[in-house]
């Protein structure tokens, strides 16, 4: 059931020419096929050291009851934990909804952008160095929570507002109505521009791979630069394209979107706040309060099946459209 | 060697006969100057916090330009790191450790599993690229607790092996490197072959060489996630001696001192520094063409 999508677009299939070779060439392919084990093993090792085991771990887990951080106090409590999750935990559903809407909407609009922003940079243009040195900088930052606090701390009266005074200039010029849905389109084109960074540099890795014969041949025949980027740029730079998605996925569904416009209601002031984000749900479940272990597991499992079949959709719509040019 | 932005690039286009002088798109930076404006704005805010007094940190809502900069906030924190138990050159140290040989050792892992996927037909392939992308789903804070047993049971705990041996077989690298080697014709790894040229050495003169930029770019990323993450000292390190960086930021932020507020913001600052000075380095090769390798797809 998941080997399926996988095998039809990730796994190089043999050509027709060498599944017809004599039994001598065989086991040739065995001897070439276990010297790639050899390259594979060590992260083998690693995966079933370090991610399968503890995932089985945290998979029994799940179907049992546990409070305390006293390990001997289990209880088998089967698919409750489960049935909890959906049907009584009032806030963990909302939640989990908001952040699956948030990463549909968010993952495109990422991904056009740091295409865009990533074709752009990569321009001969004068000082485009420092261009593309400065799209990276917020994930330089990112890890260190600055962009948290500036979220923690209402992005949009701050951002816009602060000392340049943006908010107040165009609550005067557009009415506070207008001003307030133009500050949120502006928190949310900043929130696009700082999730972009490693895609933007992932693109750019991607379209320098991309011989310039081809558009000088493309030109030569008279193509437009429209049909340049479609015929030329998009499928060379298709694999790229899938490892953006799912980077971005991924890194949507842990990084909360929902920005919320949150009226004070004694200053009147406009500011944007950060949602929960679904692994912060879990962390609190597990490491706070009554520490729950067995619930965050479930949690965590459910997380982890809508994140693995979302990622095998978006292989699976992939699997014709990546063009893998070393294929040839 | 510029690609073709459609709209913005249709002047190139060769008419017949004669070639026309291109203009510099000026339209380029209407679009360009102020999305780097709205780039540059968390490392404006991130200085600044840094140089505000107390009372300019606790104002809500926070200024985005600091009013009366101060480097008072530098100053405690030399006081703050000069009183600690242990050297506070000890958790540089250390962090600069974690992070070196992960970043290395790390990069080497996941290039070697990714070559074969993209490169050698190895049955199962398609098993371990679907193992490969639920690693990279799987949440790791819900495996904080199996994953502390497995480092426990092999008595790893409070040792440099606990913060480096766990995060080696990241399975982004192996997917990103993947995808970049999956764009190497076949044809100059089967030229190398035809030498007589061994898996071992294909791997280390062709393919290694030719995505310089993807290594670039899992190499830096892997130093971030390294230099930055406090969670895996948090819940592997028992003694002062073995803190990171990160971990004795934060935990000199958990004193109940009006002062740690400032502290943290200049830690923080003196803390990316670092990864600036990684980022401009790497840049270079991360950018750099591949096109100039001689062979084109």
């Amino acid at each position: 059931m998941i080997r399926a999508p996988i095998d039809t677009i990730v796994s190089r299939r043999p050509s027709p020419p060498a599944r017809s070779r004599s039994r001598f060439h065989m086991s040739l392919g065995t001897q070439r096929a276990l010297q790639g084990y050899m390259f594979i093993l060590p992260w083998v090792v690693g995966f079933i050291m370090f991610l399968a085991w503890p995932l089985i771990r945290s998979l029994m887990l799940s179907f049992n009851e546990l409070e305390a951080v006293n390990i001997n106090n289990v209880r088998f409590v089967g698919l409750d934990n489960y049935k909890q999750a959906f049907f009584v935990d009032p806030r963990f559903f909302p939640i989990l909804v908001e952040q699956i809407k948030q990463t549909f909407v968010n993952t495109p609009a990422i991904l056009i952008f740091s295409l865009f922003v990533a074709m752009l940079a990569n321009q001969r243009l004068f000082g485009i160095g420092a261009f593309r040195g400065i799209f990276f900088l917020p994930v330089i930052i990112g890890s260190a929570e600055v962009i948290q606090q500036l979220f923690s701390e209402g992005v949009g009266s701050n951002t816009f507002g602060g000392n340049a005074d943006v908010a107040s200039f165009l609550q005067q010029f557009l009415g506070p109505t207008w001003a307030d849905n133009v500050i949120l389109v502006l928190g949310r084109m900043s929130l696009v521009l700082w999730a972009s960074g490693v895609q933007i540099l992932i693109f750019m890795a991607g379209l320098k791979s991309v011989g310039a014969t081809y558009y000088e041949a493309g030109r030569i025949d008279g193509a437009t630069g429209w049909e340049l980027f479609w015929k030329i740029t998009v499928p060379l730079i298709s694999p790229f394209v899938l490892l953006n998605i799912i980077y971005t996925v991924v890194d949507t569904f842990t990084n909360s979107f929902s920005v919320q416009g949150v009226i004070n209601q004694t200053t009147g002031q406009f500011t944007q706040q950060r949602g929960m984000t679904v692994l912060q749900y879990i962390q609190q479940t597990a490491f706070s309060g009554q520490f729950r272990l067995g619930y965050a597991a479930a949690l965590g499992w459910i997380y982890f099946l809508i994140m693995f079949i979302v990622l095998m959709l978006v292989i699976w719509f992939m699997r014709n459209r990546v063009y893998y040019a070393g294929e040839k | 060697m510029a690609v073709a932005v459609p709209f913005l690039n249709r002047r190139r286009r060769i008419s017949l006969g004669s070639t026309r002088v291109q203009k510099e798109p000026l339209g380029i930076y209407f679009v360009l100057v102020p999305m780097a404006v709205l780039a540059i704005l968390p490392l404006v805010f991130m200085t600044s916090q840094a140089l505000k007094p107390i009372d300019e940190l606790l104002k809500y809502p926070p200024d985005l330009v600091v009013q009366h900069p101060t480097l008072l906030n530098f100053q405690n924190l030399l006081i703050a790191t000069s009183s600690t138990a242990v050297p506070f050159s000890r958790y540089i140290f250390n962090s600069a450790w974690v992070t070196i040989v992960q970043v290395i050792i790390g990069v080497l892992i996941g290039s070697m599993c990714a070559y074969p996927l993209a490169k050698i037909r190895v049955p199962g392939a398609a098993l371990i690229n679907a193992l490969i992308i639920a690693a990279i789903a799987f949440p790791p804070e819900v495996l904080a607790i199996p994953n502390y047993l497995v480092v426990s049971s092999l008595h790893m705990v409070d040792t440099y092996y606990a913060l480096i041996i766990p995060a080696l077989g990241a399975s982004f690298n192996v997917f990103v490197m993947t995808q970049f080697m999956s764009q190497i014709p076949t044809a100059l790894l089967e030229a190398a072959k035809m030498d007589g040229a061994s898996e071992w050495m294909i791997f280390w003169r062709i393919v290694i060489p030719n995505v310089r930029p993807a290594i670039a770019t899992i190499a830096f990323l892997s130093f971030q996630a390294a230099w930055n993450s406090s969670g895996p000292a948090l819940i592997y390190v028992r003694s002062e001696a073995m803190r990171t960086l990160p971990l004795a930021i934060a935990t000199l932020g958990a004193q109940t001192n009006i002062a740690t507020i400032g502290i943290v913001q200049a830690a923080g600052l003196l803390q990316f520094i670092p990864s600036l000075i990684i980022f401009i380095l790497s840049r270079t090769q991360m950018l750099q063409a591949l096109a100039h390798t001689g062979i084109k797809g």
